[in-house]
């Protein structure tokens, strides 16, 4: 792929990442970077950041535990009795921790990697659907690696969106949909809302071979009012030509 | 690396946007290499390769890890996705539709493909049409991206013997329209 086209490709991958729905945003994540990169940490503090405004925002999913916790410790792969899950349960939210170095693998393959240094510090939260009849899960580590596992059965329901004094839904896409008012960090860094109609490219003005129809294009991002400006996003177009 | 891989995507599948850009940057090249290989039109490969990484988004909590990497299950993704280019793209329309074309085909000077080493030959597409989906990743994982037999039996679902039958048969029938091209692979060490 051409480089114009790979970059507005990563661009609207990250805006599409951000928009999505919070199902899996709602975990609070901080993994074991031991030796990790400049990268990886940028990373981890742009996820703490992106978390702190969109958590709360409505359409995400609202998590009611339904169990007190139940807290194992753990050493190589072992299968964990949670007992059975109450009625209503929608998924078991677990908290996974290293008290070793080590690769901790969930029951769905997500994984915790610990190096040495940050043996006993390095968690990360994580959720797991829950099968009609289950009452286990299991820990994949190996020999000697030894974990924490705080696991909690819980309800998780996308909640309302909300809706403007002009009639207009806002927040978060989810299963739903789309509202009208979409949530989208603003390059200023504001959380706000712009209009999912924005986000459609305008339809080609020229059919000429070579014609670009990606322009950049920069649209407002408001209050969930829809009128008051808060700053703006860039998309659709060539961000990152211009080095 | 792979524990690298392995971290990212553990944040990326958490809903990390940067940590998915990370993971786009890793494999971008080759997922569009293998939409290329599979799809004679540069901008169905390109649309085909942004839907494959809008999979791995849409469905992150089936993806197959094979080695600490998603590079084998998005190169799957990829070859189902080129055999129906149009329903991918109508599932992603609105996507799509904000991604800049500029009209440029392979080949051109100023395409980007110095990053990639594209296998063009239009009688390959030919020949992989002639097969499965499940054989087409098969034998572009071993035979082109030079993935182990184990590796791509993993991501598959297949049991390793039963992806070397598989991939004996296949490359029976791509010989039989392409003798050379196989040999040629046979020749530099390709498994």
């Amino acid at each position: 792929m051409d480089d114009a086209y790979a970059s507005a490709l990563r661009e609207a991958l990250i805006e599409h990442v951000q928009t999505a729905p919070a199902r899996r945003r709602r975990a609070t994540r901080r993994l074991a970077m031991g030796a990790a990169t400049g990268l990886l940490l940028v990373v981890a503090g742009a996820a703490a950041a992106a978390a702190a405004g969109i958590l709360r925002l409505p359409g995400s999913p609202d998590v009611v535990p339904l169990a007190p916790s139940v807290t194992v410790t753990g050493e190589g792969t072992q299968t964990v009795e949670i007992g059975a899950p109450p009625a209503g349960t929608t998924e078991l939210e677990i908290r996974l921790a290293c008290l070793t170095a080590g690769t901790f693998l969930t029951a769905d393959g997500a994984s915790l990697v610990c190096d040495a240094s940050s043996a006993g510090a390095g968690a990360m939260g994580w959720h797991l659907a829950v099968a009609p009849g289950q009452h286990t899960t299991v820990i994949t580590a190996g020999a000697g690696e030894r974990w924490r596992l705080v696991a909690t059965y819980s309800r998780v329901t996308d909640t309302a969106w909300g809706v403007n004094a002009d009639g207009l839904t806002y927040g978060v896409a989810n299963d739903r949909g789309t509202p009208d008012l979409v949530a989208a960090i603003a390059s200023n860094g504001k959380v706000g809302y712009v209009y999912s109609r924005d986000l459609i490219e305008p339809a080609p003005t020229s059919l000429k071979i070579g014609a670009p129809t990606g322009q950049m294009r920069s649209i407002p991002v408001y209050t969930s009012d829809g009128r008051t400006v808060i700053g703006q996003l860039s998309t659709g177009g060539l961000p990152s030509t211009a080095p | 690396m792979e524990n690298d891989e392995a971290r990212l995507w553990a944040l990326a599948r958490g809903g990390d946007a940067l940590a998915f850009a990370a993971v786009f940057d890793l494999h971008r090249d080759r997922v569009f290499r293998q939409a290329v290989r599979l799809l004679e039109s540069w901008p169905d490969a390109e649309d085909v390769s942004a839907s494959a990484f809008l999979e791995l988004f849409r469905r992150r909590d089936d993806v197959r890890i094979v080695n600490g990497s998603v590079l084998p299950w998005l190169l799957v993704t990829t070859a189902n996705l080129a055999r129906n280019a149009t329903r991918a793209r109508r599932r992603y329309r609105d996507f799509l539709a904000r991604l800049p074309r500029d009209g440029r085909e392979p080949g051109s000077a100023d395409a980007g493909l110095s990053v990639v080493d594209l296998d063009l030959d239009p009688r390959l597409h030919r020949a992989l049409r002639q097969l499965s989906e499940e054989d087409v990743a098969l034998l572009t994982l071993v035979a082109l991206e030079d993935f182990t037999i184990a590796d791509a039996a993993e991501v598959l679902g297949l049991s390793p013997a039963g992806a070397k039958t598989r991939l004996h048969r296949a490359r029976q029938r791509i010989r039989k329209t392409l003798p050379d091209f196989l040999v040629a692979y046979d020749q530099t060490g390709a498994p």
